[in-house]
């Protein structure tokens, strides 16, 4: 037997000797090259903030920006019932040539304003956007493993860039704040991060919360419910059972619980008449299990599917709401709970426990600051109660 | 033209910070990788990095953040595509005179994969590993008993049968 700690060092030697090591100039003109990309934003936003005057005189030419809804992708965001911003993008194939345009209503979508932003054709896929405040915007895309962020505090008319790492101290989650992970990168589905905080609207940067969830991140809600609490989903490392925490008091305690359904699920949590209601779908998309909280989220009851131990989808479709796509639920303003898709519409008058099929297909629901936001093809609504929509269509 | 004293820390700590990233990920291309992304922020931020007193750690949090932030990501990316957990699949398949160790090294549970190479490879004292594993030293020291254990027992595995 050879003398384990010679090995390691040998082993060591080894491998320190195989690593090849790359010029230095390459690395450095990757940053440098990242830095022109910032400097080019800067100089965009100069010149942003020179031509708005110009640029209010001319309405015109403003009005002439209108997207082409069959060649465009939208993301729609609210701060409150009024105010709002919308992202198109128009690619020339796939992800790639694509060219950005953001509006902003201040009137529930009634009449849109296009903002000129600071990106140039071609330059990369910007995939997120978060409205923060009626003046408050971030949008964001992948760069490597990192997601640079741009962000605006005055209606979109100047932009800032935000590239960090590692969480800029910690405070209470803003309630203007963006529910986030350290690492910055795409809030709402699986930020994949370690550390919970938010991304702050006045600087872009990512703050730790102060005290942090005991689970391991998965999901983040990004925008609060509407009294407030924020929601994180993920794991416990030991179990590897899903666990769900939420914090009505930004952050400063969490309760968190253990949910009796397989990990890696996709969560959504939504609160209506001080009634949590959780939903956990599988990666096809489907709806598995529906939770409800009457504590503010310390303590939940499963109430669909009510008998199965595992919420496996074929256990699920039994019932009904299985066979839906998973959809950000609603929680109505008459006490009932909505799942709804871009085809069919589930509605359960017995808090949560049965489903029954309601005509319309409503469109794919999701929740902002502004309330609920339904969309179908390029066509939206927002409503504050889940029954009562007003219609508006981008630009 | 790269400042000197950037060039000298890249010269000295690059290869022990791509030990640091394979310690976190099992493979040797995606640390590179990361590694290299490290620099570039430290590059992008070097004013700042040049007042510190510690560059290499502040690198090495850098790495470790890189790299967790992509175990996360390819996790999720294989509970989507429903892919089965395996052992990581190597870049560079293990070679040279200490082959052996280096396959048994690889063959060791995540946990104690990770102290070996932090401490054995990268050669970072035992805070430092609890520090980047975000685990107490006594963590560390019984992981490392209980590794040097393991890999006693497969080389002496090894040479029993060769």
């Amino acid at each position: 037997m050879p003398d384990l700690d010679a090995e390691l060092r040998g082993l060591r030697d080894e491998l320190t000797a195989a690593i090849p090591l790359p010029d230095v100039e390459r690395v450095a003109g990757r940053a440098r090259s990242r830095r022109r990309l910032q400097v080019g934003v800067l100089a965009v936003v100069i010149a942003v903030v020179v031509g708005v005057p110009i640029a209010r005189a001319l309405p015109v030419w403003l009005a002439a920006a209108r997207p082409d809804p069959a060649k465009t992708s939208y993301v729609v965001d609210f701060a409150d019932a009024k105010h709002g911003y919308a992202l198109t993008r128009t690619c020339q194939r796939g992800t790639e040539g694509c060219t950005f345009t953001l509006y902003r209503t201040g009137d529930g979508g009634e009449t849109w304003q296009p903002r000129r932003l600071p990106l140039a054709p071609g330059d990369g896929f910007w995939d997120t956007m978060y409205v923060l405040g009626p003046d408050d915007v971030t949008i964001g895309k992948p760069v490597g493993v990192e997601t640079t962020r741009i962000f605006s505090t005055d209606g979109g008319l100047s932009w800032g860039v935000a590239y960090d790492l590692a969480p800029a101290g910690t405070a209470p989650l803003a309630p203007g704040g963006l529910l986030s992970g350290a690492c910055g990168e795409q809030p709402y589905g699986f930020g994949g991060c370690d550390v919970v905080g938010s991304i702050r609207p006045d600087t872009g940067q990512f703050v730790a919360a102060p005290t942090q969830p005991q689970l391991v991140p998965h999901q983040v809600g990004p925008a609060p419910t509407v009294t407030g609490k924020w929601w994180v989903a993920g794991t416990n490392p030991l179990s590897e059972r899903s666990f769900l925490a939420v914090s009505a008091d930004g952050g400063g305690t969490w309760s968190t619980s253990e949910l009796a359904t397989p990990a890696g699920r996709h969560w959504a949590v939504v609160e209506g008449d001080g009634v949590l209601y959780a939903t956990a779908a599988n990666d096809a998309g489907r709806v598995t299990s529906v939770w409800r909280s009457t504590d503010g989220g310390r303590s939940w009851t499963r109430t669909w599917p009510d008998t199965a131990p595992d919420d496996s989808p074929q256990e699920s479709s039994s019932s009904g709401a299985g066979e839906f796509l998973a959809s950000r639920p609603i929680a109505a303003g008459d006490g009932s709970l909505i799942l709804a898709d871009t085809k069919r519409t589930l509605v359960s008058d017995d808090e949560g426990r049965t489903f029954r099929r309601e005509g319309g297909a409503p469109g794919w629901v999701t929740w902002t600051r502004g309330g609920y936001l339904r969309t179908q093809g390029g066509t939206f609504a927002l409503s504050g109660d889940g029954l009562h929509w007003r219609q508006f269509t981008v630009g | 033209m790269t400042e000197t004293w950037f060039s000298e820390l890249y010269r000295v700590s690059y290869r022990r910070l791509v030990l640091t990233a394979y310690a976190m990920t099992g493979d040797l291309g995606v640390a590179e990788e990361i590694t290299q992304e490290a620099f570039t922020v430290a590059y992008g931020r070097r004013v700042r990095v040049l007042r510190l007193d510690n560059q290499e750690a502040w690198l090495r949090t850098v790495v470790v953040n890189l790299a967790r932030r992509r175990h996360r990501r390819s996790a999720m990316a294989d509970r989507l595509l429903r892919r089965q957990s395996t052992e990581p699949s190597p870049t560079v398949p293990p070679m040279g005179e200490h082959v052996d160790l280096h396959v048994a090294i690889r063959r060791l549970d995540e946990d104690l994969r990770a102290v070996v190479v932090l401490y054995y490879l990268a050669d970072l004292p035992v805070d430092e590993v609890s520090a980047v594993l975000d685990v107490p030293s006594g963590t560390v020291k019984s992981r490392l008993a209980r590794a040097r254990n393991a890999l006693a027992a497969r080389l002496s595995a090894e040479v029993d049968h060769a």
